[in-house]
């Protein structure tokens, strides 16, 4: 009895806190400070991560210094994956909860993506040329890299393309939410083929361990470049919000005592 | 015998959570014919949709006493039938939809009644205005369902088509059926049948 | 009182209405046909006659002039049946949306899909693929055009109120097809090489299944999108 209510209990404190988050003047108020954390972190891991691998971490004993774009395509092709996930998922909440912010958390993660997937795809291409000798080598994570640079822009186009703000959103859910159940079938598929056809690609993980010195200013600048996807994201949310609510009194009032000079005003409203 | 077939309570179509008009009342009963009146915009056809289903943007209590999608019929804005389809084709389609089973002898019935028969073989899409309006009375009758709800049945109709449509809506009703329809234009004749409802904006 | 017909005769009954409009605009219906061949005599002309050329890249220029072709008319899908207010009545019918959206792409595969799979002899012959290949390039293609009518007619479904859908289709439906793609190729080159080609049949049979069984329900939920807001 005692740890089935305890069940409950935590379930009903489970229920509460995602319903306060999920309104957007809770959310809004809330994370009004966590934007210069959350920049100034990803400032200074990044500062650490890629300043120890470009200029302390030894070069790599097959690549030279080419190596060291790892430390911007690794975190990028990371986040990017990362980003894909979290958007469908906030994409399935507002689809089968019908909560409004859930579509703009959404929504907010969709520039980031391809911005990420697009920065891993170049960085992809640059170690390419040293590496393969050419800038472009189908490679089966390049390849899927490819496409998920396709699911990104067409989830964003759909959304512009769409007559009707609600029926957008939706549209942009259902289509994240089927990416996401595809995006393991196309990777798989993708690996078999590359599999089919073996070239002479060589690949970053199937080498000796990395030493520490190499890999432990990678994993800082992946939790940093997580940070700026994060400061990225409040960021688009904080203004989606704005947009959209920005009739709505509390919106209005929040305004009034954040930046009117002359704080008589603010009796107003 | 009048038996009671929905209730609606206190309800209003809403569009990003504001009320389009003040929250109705009513209770639909055989026999009668309900005339949902009110300015452009006003939310008419909105209602319809809310009120079979097609739609969940609403606030209040809607009840129906007997099976929605077995009881009733809908014929909006959109035709419902494919221009390059014949009639007979059409409403064969059409009664499938909503699971019924029709017989050459059924269809050839129904487009006799509204004087449809000889035009069965040809494409929908070329008959006038008042002749497809008149199939689209085929529609509601091949379904022999009680209720018809009907939103703007008689925009770009003659006189005569007119006259006609009303009294099959009459017939329909004295036989015990129900009709919601929704209409810029006064009814011509009101009979005992007849009831209204403005929607008035909130 | 009332009872409802049964699926069977229902399926029926709407299998015969897509084939009857498909008669009605028959010179619109033929046109990703037409547009198959004519791309076919592209390619001799742009790469080279050489028959040794053209039979190494015949089966993969076949496959892509198909995915291709599918897009012509897919962003129609919907359209005729949406504009008319059919899709409003499937909504509202005592039968699921997702029924209503299943069988119109059955009906679909079952006219193009067979139509196209007929034609491949022919272009084989254009694109000097062996014979030994065609067998295999026809199942594929049978298989294949099952899963590519799904997907397309998500993207349909999503863009049926985008504007200038035309190429949005393309960039919704071709990232889902390229397992198809994939796996379809690898099938035909296997049988080339003499090896076992049960792994990528498999898969298409795997992909068949499971866009027939879940891709309806996402469709409907696209088409129900639309018409609520």
């Amino acid at each position: 009895m005692a740890t089935n209510d305890a069940n409950k209990n935590w379930r009903v404190v489970f229920k509460r806190w995602f319903h306060q988050w999920a309104s957007p003047r809770f959310f809004f108020e809330k994370t009004a400070s966590w934007l210069p954390f959350l920049s100034g972190m990803a400032i200074v891991l990044l500062g650490i991560g890629w300043g120890w691998g470009l200029f302390w971490a030894p070069p790599d004993y097959q690549q030279g210094n080419s190596f060291r774009l790892i430390y911007l395509h690794v975190p990028a092709a990371s986040v990017a994956l990362s980003i894909y996930a979290l958007m469908a998922m906030f994409s399935l909440v507002s689809l089968v909860w019908k909560i409004k912010l859930a579509d703009t958390w959404a929504q907010s993660c969709v520039m980031s993506g391809v911005l990420f997937t697009f920065i891993a795809l170049m960085t992809g291409a640059f170690w390419g040329k040293p590496t393969w000798g050419t800038w472009w080598q189908w490679d089966a994570r390049l390849t899927s890299m490819l496409v998920l640079e396709f699911l990104f822009i067409g989830v964003m186009v759909l959304r512009t393309a769409i007559e009707g703000r609600e029926a957008a959103n939706k549209a942009a859910a259902l289509l994240a939410v089927v990416g996401i159940v595809n995006l393991p079938i196309i990777k798989f598929s993708v690996n078999w083929w590359n599999t089919l056809h073996q070239g002479a690609t060589f690949k970053l993980t199937e080498k000796p361990p990395m030493p520490a010195e190499m890999w432990v200013p990678l994993l800082i600048a992946l939790l940093g470049i997580y940070f700026l996807f994060a400061a990225f994201w409040l960021l688009e949310t904080r203004l989606l919000i704005l947009q959209r609510e920005g009739k709505s009194q509390w919106l209005q009032r929040w305004m009034m005592t954040r930046y009117c000079i002359d704080n008589k005003d603010k009796d107003k409203f | 015998m009048s038996i009671p077939l929905l209730t609606v309570n206190q309800v209003s179509c809403l569009i990003e959570e504001t009320p389009l008009f003040k929250p109705i009342d009513f209770v639909l009963q055989s026999g009668v014919l309900l005339h949902l009146q009110g300015a452009n915009g006003i939310g008419k056809t909105s209602l319809l949709r809310v009120l079979i289903g097609l739609s969940s943007h609403y606030q209040g209590a809607i009840k129906w006493h007997t099976p929605l999608y077995l009881s009733t019929v809908y014929l909006g804005h959109l035709a419902g039938f494919h221009a390059l389809l014949s009639a007979q084709e059409n409403l064969r389609y059409f009664a499938a939809i909503h699971g019924r089973a029709l017989t050459v002898g059924d269809i050839e019935h129904i487009l006799r009644h509204v004087q449809l028969w000889q035009y069965a073989e040809d494409p929908l899409g070329q008959l006038s205005a008042g002749q497809k309006q008149r199939f689209k009375i085929a529609q509601l009758l091949s379904m022999q369902r009680t209720v018809w709800m009907m939103d703007e049945p008689f925009t770009s109709l003659d006189q005569t088509t007119c006259l006609w449509l009303e009294q099959q809506m009459k017939e329909h009703v004295q036989q015990g059926g129900a009709i919601v329809f929704t209409s810029h234009q006064a009814f011509a004749e009101a009979d005992t049948h007849y009831q209204a409802l403005t929607l008035v904006a909130a | 009182m009332t009872i409802l017909m049964t699926l069977r005769h229902l399926f029926w009954l709407a299998l015969r209405r897509e084939g009857l409009l498909v008669v009605q605009k028959s010179s619109q219906a033929l046109q990703p046909l037409l547009f198959l061949t004519l791309i076919m005599a592209l390619f001799p002309l742009a790469i080279s006659p050489d028959q040794k050329i053209l039979a190494t890249i015949a089966a993969g220029v076949i496959w892509i002039a198909v995915l291709l072709a599918s897009y012509l008319a897919s962003d129609a899908f919907f359209a005729e049946d949406w504009q008319s207010g059919v899709i409003e009545q499937w909504r509202y019918s005592p039968y699921p949306l997702a029924w209503w959206v299943q069988i119109k792409i059955v009906a679909h595969w079952m006219l193009y899909g067979v139509s196209i799979t007929l034609m491949a002899p022919l272009l084989a012959l254009l694109l000097a693929l062996p014979w030994s290949q065609v067998p295999i390039l026809m199942l594929t293609l049978f298989i294949g055009s099952g899963i590519i009518a799904y997907s397309n007619a998500l993207a349909a479904a999503l863009t049926l109120r985008a504007r200038s859908a035309a190429v949005l289709v393309l960039l919704i439906a071709l990232p889902m097809q390229i397992p198809v793609v994939i796996f379809a190729m690898a099938a035909i080159n296997l049988q080339a090489s003499g090896e076992s080609i049960l792994a990528p049949l498999a898969f298409l049979g795997g992909l068949w299944l499971f866009s027939a069984a879940l891709l309806p329900l996402a469709i409907a939920m696209a088409l129900q999108i639309m018409m609520t807001a």
